[in-house]
């Protein structure tokens, strides 16, 4: 009787495959998601409740998050009228992300979401970055570049771009 | 291989954080479990680097040939 695992039956070549993308996919110097997902990634990310992440970053930010208990970090970079201390914790969040050099989020998400912060801010008048502007404007520019980007952030970026100054 | 949509439809992540997390989490299991069956059957630790370059060189050659 023929007891072998199913996965058995499978062609030699085809486990080997599999074991060699697996191999190449756990090495520390490969990119953890492919340039396709980062639409996927970065709607999803927009669609998080704030608390849901910030949260686990952050402490003693209860004060904070009263504040935007009910909003998404879309609707954070939306709002007419943006808290502050949100935009602040976001953009922070943001550079966390990008500095986790093991952790496998995306750093070009990371800076899209580093820069929405900083031209969120800028569109309701606050500042929350000390780089200079020229800084900026390569950073909403390259931000706007990207092919994966969601028509609210394209907006947003194009504005802060059309805007002077920027922030 | 499963898009970064179908993982989290899946697993259920609430945030890209979380399955980031989960990913890096995978990655961890799947190296150090892999080093120590490599190191089974090598007997020395000093030995499975250069084992598991030489498998990864043979699965190369076999996916190429295929």
């Amino acid at each position: 009787m023929d007891n072998s695992p199913e996965e058995d039956s499978e062609p030699l070549e085809i486990r080997a495959q599999t074991l060699q993308g697996l191999m190449v996919r756990a090495s520390r110097d490969c990119s953890a998601w492919n340039e396709q997902d980062f639409g996927p990634m970065l709607t999803h990310q927009l669609n998080a409740p704030l608390k849901e992440d910030l949260s686990l970053v952050f402490l003693n930010i209860q004060d904070t998050l009263q504040k935007v208990s009910d909003l998404t970090f879309g609707k954070l970079l939306q709002h007419p009228h943006p808290p502050e201390s949100a935009l602040t914790l976001v953009k922070d969040f943001a550079k966390h992300l990008h500095r986790e050099g093991e952790a496998s989020y995306p750093a070009k998400i990371a800076t899209v979401l580093y820069y929405a912060s900083i031209a969120a801010a800028a569109r309701a008048g606050i500042k929350i970055t000390s780089l200079p502007t020229d800084k900026i404007r390569e950073g909403c520019q390259w931000a706007l570049n990207q092919t994966w980007l969601t028509p609210e952030l394209k907006q947003l970026f194009a504005t802060a771009l059309s805007s002077t100054p920027l922030a | 291989m499963d898009t970064y949509a179908e993982i989290v439809q899946r697993l259920q992540f609430a945030t890209p954080m979380q399955a980031s997390n989960a990913l890096t989490t995978v990655k961890r299991m799947f190296e150090r479990t892999f080093r120590a069956v490599v190191q089974e059957y090598t007997g020395d630790d000093r030995d499975v680097d250069r084992e598991i370059a030489e498998l990864r060189k043979i699965l190369t050659d076999s996916s190429e040939r295929s």
